[in-house]
């Protein structure tokens, strides 16, 4: 009986965890002024476009591949599951033709590095959004 | 030899770029595998090596790529792949460097694959695409990297996006098992994708010498009757083999990625002028669905080559009479032209299942028929990989 009990209580909370998806966010820098439609950002985050709007360098960063956030970005934002991404960049890297972005490994560290730099935009965990960085886009 | 020293400039390549590490900023090691193992489905069938014993080596293969970025605008490349029908013996397949002359235009110098088909250029990064291997009845022309030049220029062309690339160079080695020398090699290739839609087309030519076994015996063996006969039958002999011949490669590929409909289609031709290669078109049309991490594949593809029946204008007149192993010249050679005539059909189902961010399994019957209608069956399985 016991064991039936927690058991019961495993299956609730996982399924509370699962349920309790992490709302996504696009941060930039404060003194980034640009704005940012999904079409733009899809071009950034597949670096067919290395600059912003505005003619300024963009330094993407992903999250590392086993990240909830990325995989809801990736999905959402750039159309792709995880390993059309990585046959998407496996094309690239292997031609010599491009390098995909350095990749984070949570982020806390993606909302520190942008925080940092001015031409850095990254998707992170809204939760973990600080001062120091400016939200511009939200996942549906 | 040759082979050999080139192998081992590379390796000191390799060397001084590891003891550069110290003040060079960005080496970076990346790779891809494939583990692929297959037999026919019975004893009498054999089909790209396959036989009805289980193998595991002959179309599995490793690779290491080392990019050193020297700076945001010049880069170093080396890929050094080991095969297991060659043992593993590493090669250096790939061996460029890139210059960036403007954010659109790129420019390689080096050794790099030859831009052949649409799947050229990472036909050994599986992963990159569905199948276990691309079909062969297309993708025959197996010629390692070039040395020369590439440009690649990309840019937007309104909601498309537009590749463009020109290369120029020559090839020197062994392609096929046969010794080739492809002179003046030149081709453009231009690929526009949109959303869900991809278009690419390519045309290539070069000076093509290839010492194909066959055609050389019977070229020396035309012209030793020839001599025989106080005849000089060289020019009928150069009409047979690929010696510095124009060669001439186009080709057409559509592909499909629609909400997780998958549809593609290559065609390609080529000729080799003035010799016995005949003239060979081939297409694929595959067709597939994407249910999340599994994505069934159907594929169909044809190869036709026609017989190369313009050897026999060359025969002089004179040597209509001519005896070759007791049959008339142009009877012979019009048997030796029938004999390159051929149709190929092949049928084969995949199955692919991701079943981690960076690996593919995957599990393909595929079925070929030759021109006598005579059938091989074959059952392979493999994972792929990207590192």
């Amino acid at each position: 009986m016991k064991i039936i009990h927690s058991l019961l209580i495993c299956l609730f909370s996982a399924v509370a965890s699962a349920a309790a998806f992490a709302e996504v966010v696009v941060i930039v820098h404060p003194s980034n002024s640009n704005s940012f439609a999904k079409d733009e950002l899809e071009a950034l985050f597949m670096v067919k476009k290395s600059n912003f709007a505005d003619g300024s360098k963009a330094t993407v960063y992903y999250l590392s591949a086993d990240d909830n956030n990325r995989h809801q970005f990736d999905e959402k934002v750039l159309g792709k599951s995880s390993s059309q991404l990585k046959a998407y960049w496996s094309k690239l890297v292997f031609t010599g033709k491009g390098t995909p972005p350095p990749e984070l490994g949570n982020s806390a560290e993606a909302v520190a590095k942008v925080a940092a730099d001015p031409s850095a935009i990254a998707y992170v965990d809204k939760a973990a959004v600080k001062d120091g960085v400016k939200v511009v886009f939200t996942l549906p | 030899m040759k082979k050999q020293i080139w192998r081992c400039t590379a390796c000191s390549l390799a060397l001084g770029l590891a003891a550069q590490t110290v003040n060079a900023a960005d080496i970076q090691f990346r790779g891809f595998a494939s583990f692929v193992g297959g037999s026919t489905l019975s004893s009498d069938d054999t089909l790209y090596d396959y036989d009805d014993t289980l193998n595991f080596r002959h179309e599995s293969l490793m690779a290491l790529q080392v990019d050193a970025k020297l700076d945001e605008k010049l880069k170093a490349t080396m890929q050094i792949i080991g095969r297991g029908e060659n043992s593993y013996d590493p090669v250096i397949e790939w061996a460029y460097l890139t210059y960036d002359i403007s954010e659109q235009l790129q420019v390689s110098a080096g050794r790099i694959r030859i831009p052949f088909y649409r799947y050229s250029d990472f036909i050994d990064v599986r992963y990159a695409y569905n199948w276990i291997n691309v079909p062969q009845t297309v993708y025959g022309l197996e010629f390692p990297g070039y040395d020369g030049l590439s440009f690649v220029y990309n840019n937007q062309l309104g909601s498309w996006d537009s590749t463009l690339q020109v290369i120029y160079g020559q090839f020197e080695g062994e392609a096929m098992g046969y010794e080739a020398n492809l002179e003046n090699l030149s081709g453009i290739n231009w690929t526009v994708t949109r959303d869900w839609l991809t278009l690419r087309a390519g045309y290539m030519r070069a000076k093509a010498t290839i010492l194909i076994t066959e055609y050389e015996q019977l070229a020396s063996g035309v012209e030793l009757v020839g001599g025989l006969n106080a005849l000089d039958l060289s020019v009928l002999g150069s009409d047979i083999r690929l010696d510095g011949d124009d060669g001439d490669f186009l080709g057409l590929a559509v592909g499909i990625d629609r909400n997780n409909f998958l549809f593609d289609v290559e065609y390609i031709q080529y000729k080799v002028s003035d010799s016995l290669l005949a003239d060979t078109d081939a297409y694929y049309v595959s067709a597939g669905y994407r249910f999340g991490k599994w994505i069934p594949l159907l594929t169909y593809s044809k190869s036709k080559s026609d017989a190369p029946r313009e050897v026999l204008n060359g025969i002089p007149s004179a040597a209509a009479d001519i005896l070759m192993n007791g049959v008339p010249l142009p009877l012979y050679l019009a048997g030796a032209a029938s004999q390159a005539e051929d149709e190929t059909t092949l049928i084969d189902l995949t199955l692919r299942y991701d079943f981690h961010h960076s690996a593919a399994f995957k599990i393909a019957l595929t079925e070929e028929e030759d021109k006598a209608g005579e059938k091989n069956r074959l059952l392979r399985f493999g994972v792929d990989l990207v590192f």
